[in-house]
């Protein structure tokens, strides 16, 4: 050895482990993700014009405020948990500007302002205690960042084209959401980083993104350089750099196990759910935003089973007019296709506040004035929905569906209301269908324990099982010490589930479920077994749902379920679905 | 209505529920709902769950999110929501509510 070899590629394997944070493998060469380094120098310069500095500082927030806006909107369809990052983002950043203005006035450039502001800022958010509130800090400087960048006009720094040739395995000490939102749609195959963890917001953008994640691995820059094979086992937390030939092919085999999985669960998007001894049932989508309705018709959705509607209002504070609710309702009929569409009215109160506010605080508002109370007190907003969803049923095949149906009584009020602003529309000339289907939400017990006598008025039933499991077992579901007591398995579930199910079969109406115990594909085969045929499930759980049911005859499905209803306990009910279901993707 | 309402300061003691605390969109909530008012809202630290240091008394104004994350406060911490002006009262129900209602977040 003489003087300064050139650096040698290390061959020897290595390998290291971190926090497991987004399942699945990923094998590909590394790609080390650096930030552009600050621009320090020009910027502590003294503004010579404060006004003309100030309105810089205000010209530039608004750039980046619309790039977050944008960010939001382009994320809203599918990734809501991930927009509301960047709302947050939008909101913090304008927040800042009133101490910007002020360091400014007091002779900073706005740049200068920018980078003492917002770093002491973080500086003072990262000396919190709380691991999970800390972690905010790194919000805060990604919203520096951004509005740094506003102000010099410096392109963000993003990752290299370099994914053309192959995915790469994305590197890097640490990412802030904006970078972690940035690798949509690129071709990367995993992701490690020698920081993060769970509770931060890059991890909850990855996870969305379903790239497979490792954070926390410590020494991993150092023990890499670009351009070498990675191997990301994001479900163990491992990460292994120049894997040899057996851990290869370890990788290569996990790796092709996730992806078969995915692509064949979405290759069959085109096939019916349709039990082996030939019974069929239908799969609809759950949908929040009409282009939600892509994702879904792409798994095969044969139309939507709930839209809720509450989106109308998100942010606005403010009631949204007759022609915003008929543009948002034809906007989701036309994606469809002549598919079909269930409105579901608006359902305010509990989890969801209501946008005109609450003048009185309700002692407690999951019994409170929400859902369809909320409508009958505001008379004047319902209607306005109402003569929407009217409107647009005259277009296609569209239901309207009442939530929170507690008796008949209720039913009928909501009906004569639905008469009522059809004759308004009828008085003024305005197309619209009268007679469109009108179903009831089972969400409450009572509503199933009387589903016989719902069942005369109503034109189907769809049943909600995170608030009926609530309200029957008197579980709050917002309260994370009661997650154990919140159990769909609960015999008084499945017999609520059971009465409505017989009720409508009865009665000759059609039954959803809409809540999200269908989803969950041990459930998906005791409810067919128990008669379930409509499940409306969130658009991701569909293939899994699907493939399920193509793997088992009705038959089985039906000694299940008698087994499970003749079940005394909830654990009794588990362990039969455990060793009777095998879910997908298992073994 | 009552001549004390702008000059007496409206209180309400509230306690921050969500798991992960008075974290980025419980704080940006409650800033935007704040900034709804006129009045001034801020927030008083009062006690923290144990094995926390921070000091009772800190404040935060309610219409600002940065102020609000820096509060630091985990959950169980006790706060004091206080408002002055005209419509203080509305105000402070308003914010109570968010708290209440864990700010319609499901804790991830």
């Amino acid at each position: 050895m003489t003087d300064a070899p050139p650096p040698q590629p290390r061959t020897a394997m290595q390998e290291l482990r971190g926090i497991p944070v987004s399942g699945g493998s990923g094998v590909g060469r590394a790609l080390l993700y650096e930030e552009a380094p600050d621009v320090r120098a020009a910027a502590a310069r003294p503004p010579r014009d404060l006004e003309g500095e100030v309105r810089r500082l205000h010209e530039a927030a608004e750039r980046a405020g619309a790039d977050l806006g944008a960010l939001h909107d382009s994320l809203a369809a599918s990734r809501d948990a991930v927009a509301q990052i960047f709302f947050a983002h939008r909101a913090m950043l304008t927040d800042f500007l009133p101490r910007l203005e002020v360091a400014i006035r007091a002779g900073s450039s706005a740049e200068h302002a920018v980078q003492t502001v917002i770093h002491a800022a973080a500086a003072k958010i990262a000396r919190v205690e709380d691991p999970i509130l800390s972690q905010r800090a790194k919000d805060v400087i990604d919203i520096g960042r951004r509005l740094h960048r506003a102000l010099t006009g410096a392109p963000a720094a993003t990752l290299p084209d370099d994914d053309a040739d192959g995915p790469v395995i994305v590197l890097a000490s640490d990412l802030s959401p904006s970078q972690a939102v940035q690798l949509r749609g690129r071709n990367v195959a995993a992701i490690a980083l020698e920081q993060g963890g769970h509770t931060g917001h890059a991890a909850v953008i990855i996870k969305s993104l379903e790239i497979p994640c490792v954070m926390g691995v410590q020494g991993l820059i150092e023990a890499s350089s670009p351009g070498q094979m990675v191997w990301v086992d994001g479900s163990s937390g491992q990460v292994v750099i120049e894997p040899d030939a057996a851990a290869m092919e370890r990788a290569v085999d996990l790796g092709l196990r996730y992806d078969r999985l995915e692509a064949s669960l979405l290759g069959e998007s085109h096939l019916p759910a349709e039990t082996i001894d030939g019974h069929r049932a239908t799969l609809l989508a759950n949908i929040e935003y009409p282009f939600d309705v892509e994702v879904g018709i792409e798994r095969g959705a044969e139309g939507v089973g709930l839209y809720r509607t509450e989106f109308l209002y998100a942010g606005a504070g403010q009631l949204p007019t007759e022609e915003q609710h008929v543009a948002a309702y034809r906007e989701a009929l036309g994606r469809l296709a002549g598919a079909h569409l269930t409105i579901r009215t608006f359902d305010f109160g509990a989890d969801k506040e209501s946008p005109l506010g609450t003048s009185d605080p309700e002692p407690n508002p999951a019994l409170g004035v929400r859902s369809l109370r909320w409508c009958f007190e505001h008379p004047d907003a319902f209607r306005v929905q109402l003569r929407a969803i009217l409107r647009v049923a005259a277009e296609g095949d569209v239901r309207v569906m009442l939530p929170m149906v507690a008796s008949l009584e209720e039913l009928r009020r909501a009906r004569r209301l639905l008469a009522e602003a059809a004759e308004e529309l009828a008085r003024e000339g305005v197309a619209h269908r009268a007679d469109l289907a009108v179903g009831v939400m089972i969400e409450i017990p009572a509503a199933a324990v009387t589903a016989d006598l719902l069942a005369r008025e109503a034109d189907f039933f769809s049943i909600g099982t995170n608030d009926l499991i609530q309200y029957d077992l008197a579980v709050d579901r917002m309260n994370p010490r009661l997650e154990p007591l919140f159990r769909p398995s609960h015999p008084s579930v499945l017999r609520l589930i059971e009465r409505t199910l017989e009720a409508a079969a009865e009665a000759g109406i059609p039954v959803t479920m809409c809540g999200e115990m269908g989803g969950q594909s041990i459930y998906a085969v005791l409810l067919m077994g128990m008669g379930l045929r409509q499940f409306s499930l969130t658009p991701g759980y569909i293939p899994r749902v699907r493939r399920l049911l193509r793997g088992l005859t009705l038959l089985e499905a039906r000694q299940l379920a008698g087994e499970c209803l003749r079940a005394a306990t909830a654990d009794e009910v588990e362990a039969l679905l455990r060793a009777r279901v095998t879910p997908v993707g298992a073994g | 209505m009552s001549s004390s309402a702008s000059s007496q300061p409206v209180v309400r003691r509230v306690e921050v529920r969500n798991r992960a605390g008075l974290h980025a969109r419980p704080a940006t909530m409650l800033s935007m709902k704040a900034k709804q008012f006129q009045c001034e809202v801020e927030l008083v630290l009062v006690t923290v769950p144990n094995g926390h240091h921070l000091e009772a008394g800190t404040r935060a104004d309610a219409k600002n999110s940065i102020e609000l994350i820096s509060l630091g406060a985990p959950e169980g911490t006790a706060l004091d929501i206080e408002a002055s002006g005209p419509d203080a009262a509305p105000a402070v129900e308003a914010l109570a509510e968010l708290f209440e209602s864990r700010f319609g977040l499901e804790d991830e």
